[in-house]
């Protein structure tokens, strides 16, 4: 079976560069490109597909926004941001809002089929930047936290290792677990990350 | 990003400038007080206020006027009346009250007939539409002014609606339709208002910049500077000479760009010109950041930001001055009303001489207490605000470096970004498709390398402008993660001995990128010609100094016969500059180490 690609970007070579990439890649099929957030609210949740890349600037709503909206619509469908720079408050911001993962758009073709693939099988990629902010957030929230949305201190352990600077890998060798289990507390903590973000959203509109 | 500057909307500004003395107040003061009835001349005290700018005083007058003329059913004056105090209103930027009166003064104006009068007013409200964005009806307005100006062959007028027109146009942006109006604007003022001929020039300019027409664009400036030069308006020099400084950066000619905008900042300075040294200023930053050098752009950029702050106190002074203003025009009206009490004390002083007495200390009391209690209040506002805008300043001054860092690594960012994904992907491309012709293909290989390299930079140095990332632990987080990355697929293990505790301090940004280009040119080394494949990486602070070792077992090279390459030269003037040290020893056949060391409290960001 396929992976099932969707992107969402405006300009219109990149778009189109990344369509044949992905679409001459044997085990991938792109179903469609989409130029704006709002033509991919429209179509994206009936195409039932299995990853998106989404574009951070987009003109009228943004990626975020986009991503805010789609993933309660399709919880099934992973969204990997594509920035330029990896900048960590929109990449964050992004993670928050549902995304499961994020690539820069100056990466190397193979390494982007290889980033929707990694996210395609349940993992998410994680700099050391990135798990700062998350164990800043968690420990903002800590007050109201509640046992669902707690980290496991496994989870923890991971984090504190990411934010000084070691890989998957390493991580996996230091605490005597596989990569793949590495991968799968990642993808957890971005989970709860995302619970976290709606409860906060919530609290906001109906404070406390 | 760039605005097309502030020279659109010249006219109110034209009259401000040529707006004179102060005699002439006094003399009209001295008029009213010896005819209190002389209702013209109140309106033109009015008139002087709006002028100079005094609003309240102004509107105090106009008002006046207006229900005197009311009163005596004086229809021109009261339609005049009116219409200034609209033009106060607008100034003010409270555009919907400014439309009431307009509205007021063009009934009275269109009952009574009075033709010119309409046709001005038709325009002015035609203005308040632009500045709400209501084009159509902005059109309309100007439409029947036009009407009204041809009937009375008031070629001026026609001139001014022709040129709001093409204001219109421009935004619209009907960029033809704007210049034909312009022109038509322009064939009137060289017959007969060449006061207005640079600023039609100039708007003329604009446009063909807009339509990216920059031959025509310059060709118009440089008309406008011409006549601006030869007639001494200075401002005007001055901002047409940063307008042209804007259309070079535009093109790319960043020499002939400074060359203007140095122009303009000498006699915007000179003339004190706060408004044009904010745009000359955002200019020259643009410049310098389009040549590449990024330092001299910072500091224009800084100095825009002093320059903004100047002008913001400027405006609160102004503010501060309109209170004191106020407060006077109140303290004034008290004293008359005290005499006017004392006069009703006098009266009653013939009929009941007892009551009189009491009454009168319990009036000059009330007067007291009210005198009294406005002037503390004034002064503890006046106080208050002192202290109010110090901290705000002090306060400015701290956060504006941290906010032009962030909006910097913005801007780099949205607009630098896209650009080199752009490139990045389109040189894939062609080398996808350049299979047959191996020069296009090594081109385009050597494009994407490029686009590469610049991207990678640019991705360091917006990672070291985030303040977040500033701490001496984040540094090292970041040389691992690198590093590791890095040697991924390579047959290179790494070791690493990283001290725990590193010292949480924030660090200075310049130690920043140097201690972190030291470990990339030095994987860069390893890897090209080390023929290594084991890296020890030790991070370590000891006697408060900060000491980063690489190592590698490749084959080395002999410190005496090999000469170092450039990038290491570099590296290590960098360090020194600094004020670190930078050692690299090598025994062939076993080993390269760098070590770089570096006093903590030089890192520390003072």
């Amino acid at each position: 079976m396929d992976i099932k690609v969707g992107i969402v970007e405006d300009e219109y070579q990149i778009r189109e560069s990344l369509l044949i990439l992905i679409n001459g890649s044997e085990g991938f099929s792109c179903i469609n490109g989409f130029e704006s957030a709002e033509d991919a609210i429209k179509a994206i949740p009936s195409l039932e597909l299995d990853v998106v890349l989404m574009d951070i600037h987009l003109p009228g709503k943004n990626g975020i926004e986009c991503i805010a909206e789609l993933k309660p619509l399709c919880p099934n469908t992973q969204f990997v941001m594509c920035t330029a720079f990896e900048d960590t408050d929109s990449v964050f911001n992004a993670l928050k809002a549902g995304a499961s993962g994020y690539l820069t758009k100056t990466t190397q073709p193979s390494k982007i089929l290889d980033s929707i693939v990694d996210v395609y099988k349940g993992g998410s990629p994680m700099s050391s930047n990135i798990a700062r902010k998350i164990v800043a957030s968690f420990q903002q929230n800590n007050t109201q936290n509640t046992e669902l949305k707690k980290l496991s201190e496994r989870e923890q352990q991971i984090l504190e290792l990411l934010s000084k600077g070691l890989r998957y890998k390493e991580i996996a060798d230091k605490l005597f677990l596989s990569t793949e289990t590495v991968r799968t507390h990642i993808r957890n903590i971005y989970e709860k990350l995302q619970v976290n973000s709606r409860t906060e959203a919530l609290n906001k509109v109906f404070p406390k | 990003m760039q605005k097309p500057t502030l020279l659109i909307l010249t006219f109110s500004i034209f009259q401000l400038f040529s707006f004179s003395q102060s005699s002439k107040i006094d003399s009209l003061e001295a008029q009213l007080k010896n005819h209190p009835d002389d209702v013209s001349t109140e309106f033109e005290i009015g008139v002087y206020h709006y002028k100079k700018g005094d609003y309240d005083q102004s509107l105090k007058a106009l008002n006046d006027v207006a229900e005197k003329a009311a009163q005596k059913k004086n229809n021109p004056l009261l339609s005049k009346a009116y219409t200034n105090i609209g033009n106060v209103f607008a100034d003010k930027g409270e555009n919907t009250k400014a439309l009431e009166f307009y509205q007021k003064a063009l009934k009275i104006a269109e009952s009574s007939s009075d033709k010119k009068n309409t046709a001005s007013l038709l325009k002015n409200i035609g203005i308040l539409y632009v500045t709400w964005k209501k084009f159509p009806e902005a059109l309309d307005f100007y439409k029947k002014a036009e009407t009204i100006a041809l009937e009375i062959k008031d070629s001026s007028l026609l001139a001014d609606c022709f040129n709001s027109n093409g204001v219109v146009f421009e935004q619209q942006q009907k960029y033809d339709e704007a210049l034909s109006a312009y022109n038509a604007a322009l064939s009137f003022y060289l017959k007969n208002n060449p006061d207005n001929v640079a600023m039609e020039y100039t708007n003329m300019a604009i446009v063909y910049k807009l339509k990216k027409d920059y031959a025509s664009s310059v060709d118009y400036n440089l008309k406008a500077i011409d006549i601006a030069t030869k007639s001494g308006n200075k401002w005007f020099a001055s901002a047409v000479f940063n307008n042209i400084g804007n259309l070079y950066v535009e093109l790319g000619d960043t020499k002939k760009a400074i060359d203007y905008c140095t122009k303009s900042l000498t006699i915007a300075k000179e003339i004190k010109a706060a408004e044009i040294l904010i745009n000359v200023y955002e200019t020259l930053a643009d410049a310098y950041a389009k040549k590449g050098d990024y330092n001299t752009a910072l500091s224009y950029q800084k100095q825009l930001a002093a320059e903004k702050d100047k002008f913001i106190s400027a405006e609160s002074t102004r503010q501060l001055n309109e209170m004191q203003v106020k407060y006077e025009t109140v303290k004034k009206d008290n004293e008359i009303t005290k005499l006017q009490n004392e006069k009703a004390i006098n009266t009653l002083k013939l009929n009941e001489q007892n009551l009189l007495i009491q009454k009168r200390n319990y009036l000059l009391f009330v007067v007291f207490l009210l005198l009294t209690l406005l002037t503390g209040g004034t002064l503890l506002w006046r106080s208050r605000m002192k202290l109010k805008n110090k901290i705000a300043n002090d306060k400015a001054i701290k956060d504006t470096e941290e906010t032009e860092r962030l909006r910097i690594a913005k801007d780099i960012h949205d607009d630098l970004g896209s650009g080199l994904s752009k490139i990045n992907f389109l040189s894939e491309i062609i080398y996808s498709k350049s299979e047959n012709l191996p020069e296009i293909r090594n081109s385009s290989e050597s494009v994407k390398e490029t686009a590469k390299k610049m991207i990678e930079n640019m991705r360091d140095l917006i990672w070291a402008l985030n303040p977040d990332n500033n701490t001496l632990p984040n540094l090292v987080a970041r040389m691992r993660e690198y590093t590791t990355d890095y040697l991924e697929g390579l047959p290179i293990e790494v070791k690493y001995h990283l001290q725990e505790n590193i010292p949480n301090v924030a660090i200075n940004k310049d130690y920043h990128r140097e201690l972190f280009m030291v470990v990339k040119e030095s994987l860069n080394n390893i890897s090209k010609h080390a023929h290594a494949s084991l890296i020890t990486f030790t991070v370590e602070v000891e006697d408060n100094l900060f000491e980063i070792t690489i190592q590698d077992n490749g084959k080395g090279f002999n410190e005496n016969t090999v000469k170092k390459g450039n990038g290491l030269r570099n590296m290590q003037n960098r360090i020194v500059n600094l004020g670190g040290t930078f050692d690299i020893v090598s025994e062939i056949n076993k080993y390269t180490e760098i070590k770089v060391t570096v006093p903590l409290l030089k890192l520390v960001k003072k």
